[in-house]
């Protein structure tokens, strides 16, 4: 059950620009552990992000199963989607997304006021080193921290799975190795599953498990039993 | 180029809604500006084509004394007139159909005033006629070829003016004096005009004309329905007035002539007076002689009778005696005759005896034989001596007795003389008095001829004297009767009707001005967010070109081009639907109040190009403006993508008590409305305009509603008025009493002009003939602070709106002017509120004081609880009653005239509608698009569509409610300066505003937020999560 936590079978999407589909992701099909930190990786374009849209519920597949926790998700409602957005995904975005109105505390509450099993977001703020920016507006937070806060955010909910788009994308390196750390640290002490998406395969060390996507098809899929420290890593 | 249009063309396919929003808000602003200001215009336009089109009369001339034709030919004289047209106006009553009403006649017109036969033909008889329209079709009963009868109270009157009494209908005209289905004042009947007809002039008897119509050459050329017309036609009015007074001088000359020659007259009168008093003094002397001598005649006649009957009689008298004496002496004679018959007898005896006695002695012895027997014959002898002596005695007595009958006879005779005598005297003098009396009788009778030519003569010449008398006094009776020879000149703004119409047209422009700028206003913000939003969207690439060096002139101009296109689009089609829609909503309520020929319609053209000129410039300079503040930045800055506007902490955060009472949402929101300043003003003023809009449109109809409310539910609280007849006498008095119910209140009534420092305005003075009770028929309240009024004695309360237009406050003094122009001056002590006409309250002892009359009575208010009408009948019935009068047939009336404006509201409703949709859609789409990356975020976060929508829609709840209470108290004051905009000059619309209309605009606005918002929630649940992932553009 672990191993297949999350599976992807056979995953289709297709996108009618114009009259000629294009197939982002063309067949993928693998699998992920349970409380292991994942890493998606690939060139632009090559439909890592259509695998975590889906994976996200943000976007359905055209076809294939995927499947988070044993339920298949590529089946569900609007609405059933939604819940599942709501309850079971925390998603980090590349720009943070912290709505610029609400302080870093706010932003965290944002989402775990509507999940009954969130956590505290003070805690969690706290836990993600943000404990004395709790009254922060994102605009007076640095673009790490602006990181942490969007961390924060989608862990306060306590998600089966945290979803990271190219988290460290718009960081300088040494905030963006704090970042991964920080998710590395999520992933081992909270047991969350973590799938990062990026293209820097210079991080691919830090992660359990590796994907590597290319025109929209699985090319490789590295185990690592013993995942790299991130202060270890360089790029 | 090619390229570049598509490019635009993209650019409004993809923000559709946004690029429609400025399309139908600049439609709205050229729509409603062309639109109310063409209807306005063409209103005027097409009444001045028909007052041309009829050569309708600049000025109106009545004067005191009729025109005659040199009046008419000074008129003509003159440069400035271009047609002169003198002509007869008179009111009567007519009957026809059993129907009996005061109408007004006109003479046919020629040249001015001219009609428009409908139906039938022309008059061409001096009793044929044409009657309107309106009451030919009304009654239905009334066919052309049916007669018609005319007539005065007095027909002498009437046939001074009129010379047929019955008329034949020949055809139905529409006169261009009558734009309204006011039919004016009369001084018949009930005092209201039912119609108008017209009489070939040859029915007329008079001769002179009562109206002179004058149409000036200057009018030809000029809009009539323009202030400068009205300008003119003052001018004009001088002019006239010049002639007029050159005229009324001769006029007076005239009149003087007219005194001069009854002055000679009554100079002639009095010597003819004189003379004749002087010949019938001469006259009568004569008589009295003839008279006197007559009566001495008569004395001496009536004397000489009686002396001669006493004279005769005493002659008779007389004879008589002397008879008598005649006759006694004869009997004393033949009693002597008798007696001495007896003694001769005796004598004769004793001598027989003697002789036989000697004869018997001589036998016996002789003598001396014996002594005895000579004694015996002594004796015997003595005895016979003693017998002769008796015998001598009696011869004695004998000649004595023939002596006395010689004497007695000679009396006998003389006697008989005097008897003839006596008679032949009598009948001599008889005869001299009875020819006295022919004679005296002849005196008398030419004495009485005389006297009765005296009579005659004098009969005659006195008659002739009061005859002369009598003309001298006619004339000078009519000379005083005559009114002092005045012109009165009328303009069309003295004929209220072309007035009001204008004053319509001026009052819709006004309105056309006001709603249209709110909307432009509106257009303008709209505009501004949304380009605002658009440079914001092309941030970086014009940050691009500046730092490649370019000025991104091609940016500016795709900006320009859409915003030019909304705005010409929108607004050529605004022109368009507007000049066509406004004009045909406003000139069909209009067409209820005026009989003008229905507007055409045509689009201003001049009027349209500055409209979507000033409609397409203002987004010119918003674009402008917000591009080139936009490129005030540097390149870098520019390129980098705009950070969202940082989040601040709010003023209320720092009130902590209720920071913390607020959810977490609450909180949001209340950043989020903050954050956006700009946007929810724009919003706000949105939202607000439309409650604004919908609250005034409401409002007006309340006001226009409260208008008749308030003047009969709150201030007339008497529900009949009876007009009378002046009233002198307190028995006509009595006899109302009787038949009216308990409540009433006889009152004066006096129609004056009221003039102030401002201006001036008819009105009403209203004498009470009891003070006390004026409070149960009229409130008298003060519109400050609702508060009543007292009157007393010396109170002269004027109503608020007549104040107001006059300029006069409590303690001013103002005047008042009757219809003959006499000028009275009062002093204001308080003001009180009144909604329709202008009332003046007086005490009566004001009244008297003021105008210096009495202040009988000429009108009674009733008040009657339940509106009972029973005693109406009889009440008509008294003589002393003109006409009744019942409230709450004047309230339909009065609301049936006010419809015009409610169409106004609807007009107004459905725009602040469209308005309201337009701006919430606009600025919820652009509050939606300028946050989508945060909505999309948020549901990435797992928020439901309905957690999402209301995470919006708090904000746009708040916006609406706050901008609905703003929009209430704009309204409130939008409401304010419309009412007095659009007030008539008659009514005083209340500055009121029902609870209900605050209710129905706040729902209406709150139904179009909501309807928004829900067309909204697709569009929120249409958001692409990807956008989330995006770069900041």
């Amino acid at each position: 059950m672990n191993e297949n936590y999350v599976t992807f079978t056979d995953v289709v999407r297709e996108y009618r620009t114009g009259s000629v589909p294009v197939r982002a992701a063309n067949g993928i099909t693998f699998n992920l552990q349970k409380g292991k930190l994942n890493i998606i990786v690939g060139p632009s374009g090559a439909g890592k992000t259509t695998v975590l849209n889906i994976l996200g519920g943000m976007d359905s597949a055209t076809s294939g199963k995927v499947t988070v926790d044993g339920r298949d998700i590529s089946r569900l409602s609007k609405r059933e989607i939604c819940t599942y957005r709501r309850d079971d995904v925390g998603f980090v975005f590349q720009f943070y997304n912290l709505i610029p109105n609400l302080t870093a505390l706010e932003n965290v509450e944002l989402a775990s006021q509507i999940r009954k099993d969130a956590f505290d977001p003070r805690t969690v703020l706290e836990d993600v080193g943000l404990g004395h920016r709790l009254g922060n507006f994102p605009a007076q937070l640095s673009g790490g921290e602006q990181q942490r806060v969007a961390i924060a955010r989608a862990i306060a909910k306590n998600p089966k799975l945290l979803l990271c788009d190219e988290p460290t994308g718009a960081l300088d390196y040494e905030t963006g190795k704090s970042i991964l750390q920080l998710l590395q640290d999520v992933c081992r002490i909270k047991g969350v599953t973590v799938v990062v998406i990026t293209h820097n395969s210079a991080v691919m060390p830090i992660a359990d498990r590796v994907i590597k996507i290319k025109s929209g098809k699985v090319k490789a899929i590295l185990h690592n039993d013993n995942p790299t420290p991130v202060s270890d890593i360089e790029w | 180029m090619n390229a570049y249009f598509k490019d635009l063309f993209r650019e409004i396919k993809n923000t559709m809604g946004r690029f429609l929003s400025l399309l139908i808000l600049a439609s709205l602003g050229t729509s409603s500006v062309v639109g109310i200001q063409a209807a306005a215009i063409d209103m005027r336009n097409i009444a001045d084509k028909t007052y041309k089109e009829h050569r309708l009369y600049d000025l109106q001339i009545k004067s005191t004394m009729g025109f005659d034709d040199d009046d008419i030919a000074a008129l003509k004289n003159n440069a400035e007139t271009y047609l002169v047209m003198p002509t007869t106006i008179i009111d009567v009553y007519a009957n026809v159909a059993d129907i009996n009403s005061a109408v007004r006649t006109y003479a046919l017109p020629d040249g001015v005033n001219t009609i428009d036969i409908i139906a039938g033909r022309f008059p061409e008889k001096a009793d044929e006629c044409v009657i309107e329209e309106r009451h030919l079709l009304n009654d239905g009963n009334i066919q052309i070829g049916d007669s018609i009868q005319l007539s005065l109270e007095n027909m002498d009157d009437y046939h001074e003016l009129i010379d047929n009494e019955t008329f034949t209908i020949v055809g139905v005209a529409t006169s261009p004096l009558y734009i309204t289905f006011q039919r004016g004042n009369t001084a018949l009947g009930d005092g209201s005009l039912q119609y108008y007809m017209y009489l070939h002039p040859s029915a007329y008897s008079l001769d002179v004309y009562t109206d002179v119509f004058v149409v000036m050459d200057g009018s030809k050329t000029l809009n009539n329905l323009t202030d400068e017309y009205y300008e003119f036609a003052e001018e004009w009015k001088g002019t006239i007035d010049t002639i007029g007074d050159l005229r009324v001088g001769d006029m007076v000359r005239e009149l003087k002539d007219a005194q001069e020659e009854i002055d000679d007259g009554w100079v002639e009168y009095y010597d003819g007076e004189a003379e004749l008093e002087a010949e019938l003094e001469k006259v009568r002397g004569e008589l009295a002689d003839a008279e006197i001598e007559l009566a001495d005649a008569y004395t001496e006649l009536t004397d000489g009778q009686l002396t001669l009957n006493r004279e005769i009689s005493d002659g008779w008298d007389e004879i008589y005696e002397n008879e008598q004496k005649i006759k006694d002496g004869q009997a004393e004679l033949d009693e002597k005759r008798k007696e001495l018959e007896e003694g001769q007898r005796t004598l004769d005896i004793a001598l027989a005896l003697l002789e036989s006695s000697k004869a018997e002695l001589t036998m016996m012895g002789p003598y001396g034989v014996s002594p005895e027997l000579d004694a015996i014959y002594d004796e015997l002898n003595a005895s016979f001596r003693e017998v002769e002596r008796g015998l001598e005695k009696l011869d004695d007595g004998r000649t004595l007795i023939i002596e006395a009958q010689a004497e007695i006879d000679d009396g006998i005779r003389e006697l008989n003389d005097a008897r003839i005598t006596i008679e032949e005297e009598r009948v001599k003098a008889q005869k001299e008095i009875d020819d006295g009396w022919i004679e005296y009788y002849d005196g008398l009778a030419e004495y009485n001829d005389g006297l009765k030519t005296l009579r005659d003569e004098e009969r005659d010449a006195r008659i002739e004297l009061a005859d002369a008398k009598l003309e001298l006094e006619d004339a000078q009776d009519k000379l005083d009767d005559a009114p002092d020879p005045e012109w009165f000149i009328f303009t069309r703004k003295d004929g209220l009707d072309f007035d009001s119409y204008y004053q319509d047209t001026m009052r819709l422009q006004r309105i056309g001005y006001v709603f249209p700028l709110v909307f432009f206003l509106v257009a303008i913000m709209v505009t501004l967010t949304t380009m605002s939003r658009m440079v914001e969207e092309s941030r970086t690439q014009i940050g691009i070109y500046k730092a490649l060096g370019y000025r991104p002139f091609s940016i500016l101009f795709k900006y320009l081009l859409y915003a030019i296109s909304s705005a010409l689009i929108g607004g050529v089609a605004g022109v368009i639907w507007g000049s066509k829609l406004f004009p045909f909503i406003i000139s069909d309520a209009y067409g209820h109040m005026y009989t003008l020929p229905p507007i055409y319609m045509p689009v201003p053209f001049l009027l349209s190009v500055v409209a979507v000129a000033i409609s397409v410039l203002s987004v010119i300079i918003v674009t402008l403006w917000t591009y080139l503040s936009a490129m005030g930045g540097t390149p870098a800055l520019l390129m980098r993508p705009k950070s969202p506007l940082d989040g601040k902490r709010v003023l209320l955060e720092r009130i902590t008590p209720v920071w913390k009472r607020l959810g977490f949402f609450s909180k949001v929101t209340v950043r989020n409305i903050l954050r956006y300043k700009k946007r929810f003003i724009m919003s706000l003023a949105g939202v607000a305009g439309c409650t604004a809009l919908l609250v005034t449109a409401f409002g007006l109809s309340d006001s226009i509603a409260g208008v008749v409310e308030l003047q009969y539910g709150t201030i007339i609280k008497y529900n009949t008025r009876a007009y009378l007849k002046e009233i002198e006498r307190n028995k006509q008095i009595e006899e109302l009493n009787a038949i009216l119910p308990a409540a009433h209140l006889f009152i004066r009534e006096a129609a004056v002009t009221a003039n102030g420092k401002n201006g001036g305005m008819s009105a009403a003075v209203i004498v009470p003939q009891s003070l006390e009770d004026m409070s149960d028929y009229i409130s008298l309240y003060s519109p400050d602070n609702n508060k009543p009024v007292a009157i007393d004695n010396n109170s002269v309360l004027l109503t608020e709106k007549l104040a107001r237009v006059m300029g006069v406050k409590a303690g001013d003094a103002f005047e008042m002017v009757y219809d003959d122009g006499r000028s009275f001056t009062a002093e204001a002590t308080d003001i009180v509120d009144n909604y329709i006409q202008h009332y003046i309250y007086m005490s009566p002892e004001m009244y008297k004081n003021t105008f210096d009359e009495a202040p009988n009575p000429n009108s009674v208010f009733v008040f009657n609880e339940n509106d009972n009408k029973d005693y109406v009948t009889d009440l008509l019935d008294n003589k002393s009653v003109r006409a009744v009068v019942h409230n709450d047939e004047l309230m339909t009336y009065i609301g049936d005239s006010t419809d015009a404006m409610k169409i106004v509201t609807v007009v107004l409703i459905f725009i602040a509608c469209i308005l309201a949709v337009v701006v919430l859609f606009n600025l919820t789409n652009i509050n939606i698009t300028e946050r989508i990356r945060e909505l999309a975020t948020i549901k990435v976060l797992g928020f439901y569509n309905s957690e999402l929508a209301m995470y919006i829609y708090r904000e746009n709840g708040i916006v609406t409610a706050v901008g609905i209470l703003t929009g209430i108290i704009g309204g409130i004051l939008l409401h304010g300066f419309v009412i007095t905009t659009v007030e008539i000059d008659v009514l005083k619309f209340p500055v009121l505003i029902n609870l209900s209309s605050y209710i129905k605009a706040s729902l209406l606005t709150l139904l179009f937020a909501v309807s928004v918002n829900l067309v909204m929630n697709t569009r929120l649940s249409k958001i692409d999560m990807v956008e989330s992932l995006k770069n900041v553009e």
